[in-house]
């Protein structure tokens, strides 16, 4: 048994040093790719933001971006958001860009539980269309109709 | 035992290395099949999607090279389980993925075959890492 455990630790050694050499030409590698789009995606610069945090700002001074696909945005959203997804993104800059005024708090939001997609299409904000101050929603986007109105019909 | 051995290290290393490799020289169709996942987002995604090749090509080359050769076998077994999990929970919320598993293309989500591959060469890994334990069969 004892042998066993003194085996075991050796290739446990064994298999961090390699993780070790992966981690290096892994962060060589990275270094390589940095530039690659979806490296730029990944890695943008957006940060989340929490429901409590998001019913601070001011009404006007902040862009809302619903990450959801058209037929939810169409079924309720909060006032003045913009329908801006990762699928159809490409189609909808032109409406997100023009919606946009300077000094303005953009804040993505989807449904409650996909962060995912809200952080995509921040980042999609943020890299690909180089908006500032982007940030995604963390929690539930309607308990913020209130503070900032609904449109659309009730979800 | 040690012919069977022998030949699980030399599939198993050799497979491990043309993984890692098509996968390192593509990281954006690695990153796009492992997105499709949805395990792992931002800045996590990145790091798995630059360190898991290269873990890969090390693991393999330990294998075939018997240096380190236990550690090498621990470190496929490892990746062989989280690739196990990571395929059973797609398969479990249906998403419909491509697999990664040798670099990126258009494939067909087969979940069976994926799963019984992986079992395999976890299977294959483990007569490895029981090939390395110099003790292997000794009375404690």
């Amino acid at each position: 048994m004892r042998g066993f455990l003194h085996d075991l630790r050796s290739a446990a050694l064994g298999a961090f040093a390699l993780a070790a050499s992966a981690g290096l030409a892994g962060a060589g590698s990275f270094w390589w790719h940095r530039e690659i789009p979806a490296v730029r995606l990944a890695c943008a610069d957006v940060r989340g933001l929490g429901v409590g945090e998001a019913g601070g700002l001011e009404p006007g001074r902040v862009l809302w971006v619903d990450a959801r696909w058209e037929q939810a945005h169409e079924g309720g959203h909060l006032a003045g958001a913009v329908c801006f997804n990762e699928m159809n993104w490409e189609a909808q800059a032109s409406s997100l860009v023009f919606a946009w005024r300077p000094g303005m708090a953009v804040v993505a939001y989807a449904e409650p539980g996909d962060g995912r997609s809200a952080r995509r299409a921040a980042a999609i904000a943020r890299v690909a269309i180089g908006l500032e101050d982007v940030r995604y929603l963390e929690g539930d986007w309607r308990q913020l109709r209130a503070a900032f109105g609904a449109a659309g019909g009730e979800p | 035992m040690n012919l069977v051995a022998g030949a699980c290290r030399w599939v198993v290393g050799a497979v491990f290395l043309i993984a890692g490799v098509l996968k390192a020289i593509d990281p954006a169709g690695f990153m796009r099949d492992i997105d499709g996942y949805r395990m792992v987002d931002g800045p996590l995604l990145v790091a798995v999607v630059f360190f898991v090749p290269w873990l890969e090509i090390a693991a393999g080359a330990g294998l075939v090279l018997k240096r380190p050769y236990g550690g090498a076998a621990l470190a496929a077994i490892g990746m062989l389980v989280v690739f196990l999990f990571a395929l059973v929970q797609a398969w479990a919320r249906g998403l419909d993925i491509s697999c990664g598993c040798f670099g990126s293309g258009p494939t067909v989500a087969n979940y069976p075959w994926w799963v019984a591959r992986d079992v395999a060469m976890l299977l294959a890994c483990g007569a490895c890492w029981m090939d390395s334990v110099r003790d292997f069969g000794r009375p404690a």
